[in-house]
């Protein structure tokens, strides 16, 4: 245990200076997984507070049609859903590619 | 910590005066100086991102990535209202991380400044 105890840290600590990139790798894999016609769980905020619609309605479902190819269904859930692929995995890669700054 | 550091970074947090402090260690006084002048105009403060973010809920999403020059992630947030505000709180409970990685950078391309001139 005592062994492992720097191994654990530096993988931590590379966790925490990476965050966002994870957090934006978390969602990316969970849309893949998440099919939209087994669950309509939403995330939307606005929904939660009582809005009925959102600017970003839509999102997740693209994204996750995006994900698996079907391109056509993605716009026409939301038409930022390509992009958003597109944009998240280029953030992804510039946060995972820069040098350790600390 | 020399004390013009201290004095011309006297609002910044600790974590970014130690990277300041770390990444200037072997320039001169007068070259500090000549970095100091130009990294306080390049770098963001972590109030105006805050702002940026608090706008998010109350006007459109995205400012705060705009400000810290991410120009594609603030289109995805415009258009889909801050992912349904939940980028958006994502960005505002880490605003202050966000605004030092930014720093962190111009820190890096000042000192690229400094040592070319």
């Amino acid at each position: 245990m005592a062994k492992m105890r720097p191994i654990i840290f530096t993988i931590f600590n590379y966790g925490k200076q990476k965050w966002e990139a994870f957090i934006w790798l978390a969602a990316l894999v969970a849309l893949f997984f998440m099919n939209p016609q087994h669950n309509s769980f939403s995330f939307c905020v606005f929904k939660w507070v009582g809005f009925s619609k959102c600017p970003g309605c839509g999102l997740g479902h693209a994204i996750h049609f995006a994900l698996h190819g079907q391109l056509t269904i993605s716009f026409r859930e939301h038409f930022m859903g390509i992009p958003a692929v597109i944009i998240l995995v280029y953030r992804i890669f510039i946060i995972l590619r820069s040098p350790k700054l600390k | 910590m020399r004390q013009s550091l201290m004095v011309a970074l006297a609002n910044a947090e600790y974590d970014e005066l130690a990277y300041v402090e770390s990444v200037t260690k072997d320039l001169s006084d007068e070259k500090l100086q000549f970095f100091l002048s130009i990294y306080i105009s390049r770098r963001k403060k972590s109030d105006t991102i805050l702002i940026g973010c608090i706008l998010g809920f109350i006007a459109a999403g995205g400012i705060q990535r705009f400000m810290l020059g991410q120009i594609g992630m603030g289109i995805l947030y415009l258009f889909t209202g801050g992912l349904c505000l939940i980028g958006t709180i994502v960005d505002l409970v880490n605003h202050k991380k966000l605004t030092f990685e930014y720093n962190q950078n111009i820190a890096s391309e000042t000192m690229g400044m400094v040592l070319a001139a």
